[in-house]
């Protein structure tokens, strides 16, 4: 109750939750020495590319890289404000 | 706790007719963080003595260099005769580096050098200690000094597993997640993680980071939660270390921690509950499933 309280009042991430987010970026860095540019470029790259077909909030966009067993996985998530409806798929 | 039954399970009679261990080789494990400060001193201490309480034969060893500091958390600084850099230097036998403990039988250590610094040891000259301890000992504990230069190898060199200690922090967090890739490298199975001084208000208020999300960011299992508890620095003013104090919450989590090193299967400490006055009450006169849920 006490928390409902507080997230109406501030409506603020969790500083838990902050530092959970800023530890998911800070160890895939340290981990496969990707800097926060390159993080970054990434990022802006993947935002460019859906915005032919969709619309979407760029400061929603959350990246992160990490091991699964052998293999290193990205999973990104981003927030879709519309579908762009001009787009027209070629016919195959 | 179960002295007499452990040492029945773990004792044979030897060819002279003194009883000897049946596993001839101990394991040997360090206690390992990265960032100083987050209690893997005290976390060894408490991890060797719980041990010795279940009657397990425990030597701790401090590899910190310069630095000693596992002797005054035991109580055991006006013992001191040789340490370490003595032993591995020729100085004196082994025997007389062992420090008996005062709390509990079986329970020794052997104290770093004070006026010597970290390449006073090599990897190999601690393979070697370590090689001999694991005969006359069930457990051998290595207390790795913060950072990851030449204390930090000289330190995981003997063991062949590993406690990472970290507190829910993210600079705390992240040093432990580069100490985890060093132990990967080094060919150490995957390490267990205690989580220390948790608090559980902030944790409730969503002020600081739980198991979960810890357990979420590294490749670790866990070994156990210690709450933050001011039991810590009174033990330690005293030179006892918390352990031996049956009331203590932090104390139950440190018998808990040994007993899964040791082998068996208990349940993780329910921190959530048992915090409020009431239900502290209710424990203290034993009504109450706090902490032992």
């Amino acid at each position: 109750m006490i928390d409902l309280i507080r997230w109406a009042l501030q409506r603020q991430e969790r500083s838990k939750d902050t530092a959970h987010r800023r530890l998911q970026l800070i160890l895939v860095m340290d981990r496969i020495g990707v800097s926060a540019e390159l993080m970054q470029a990434m990022k802006e790259t993947i935002i460019t590319g859906l915005s032919a077909y969709i619309v979407v909030d760029e400061s929603s966009l959350e990246m992160d890289i990490r091991r699964e067993g052998e293999s290193m996985v990205l999973v990104s998530n981003v927030q879709v404000k519309e579908v762009v409806r001009s787009f027209a798929p070629t016919p195959s | 706790m179960t002295t007499s039954d452990s040492s029945a399970v773990l004792t044979q009679p030897s060819r002279n007719g003194k009883k000897k261990a049946a596993v001839s080789v101990g394991k040997s494990f360090v206690i390992t963080s990265g960032k100083g400060g987050v209690g893997k001193t005290t976390a060894t201490a408490n991890i060797g003595s719980g041990l010795a309480l279940r009657g397990r034969k425990v030597v701790v060893i401090d590899t910190d260099i310069g630095l000693r500091n596992l002797d005054v958390v035991m109580g055991l600084e006006n013992r001191i005769v040789y340490d370490l850099v003595d032993v591995v230097e020729g100085r004196c036998k082994l025997s007389q580096a062992l420090i008996r403990d005062k709390q509990v039988k079986d329970l020794c250590l052997i104290p770093a050098a004070q006026t010597r610094d970290k390449s006073a040891v090599t990897p190999d000259q601690m393979r070697d200690l370590c090689a001999r301890l694991r005969d006359d000992f069930e457990y051998v504990l290595i207390d790795c000094p913060a950072g990851i230069e030449q204390g930090f190898q000289n330190a995981i060199a003997a063991a062949d597993q590993a406690v990472v200690v970290t507190t829910p922090e993210v600079s705390a967090i992240r040093d432990a997640d580069r100490v985890i890739g060093l132990l990967e490298a080094a060919e150490i199975p995957i390490p267990s993680l205690v989580i220390n001084r948790l608090r559980v208000g902030m944790v409730r208020q969503g002020d600081m980071m739980d198991k979960d999300d810890i357990l979420d960011l590294l490749s670790v299992k866990l070994l156990g939660m210690v709450p933050d508890d001011n039991g810590i620095i009174v033990s330690t003013n005293r030179g006892l270390p918390v352990v031996h104090d049956s009331k203590s919450i932090a104390g139950e989590a440190y018998r808990r921690i040994a007993a899964r090193i040791d082998g068996e299967d208990v349940p993780f400490l329910n921190l959530e509950s048992g915090q409020g006055l009431f239900s502290r009450m209710k424990r203290m006169v034993g009504l109450g499933k706090g902490v032992s849920s």
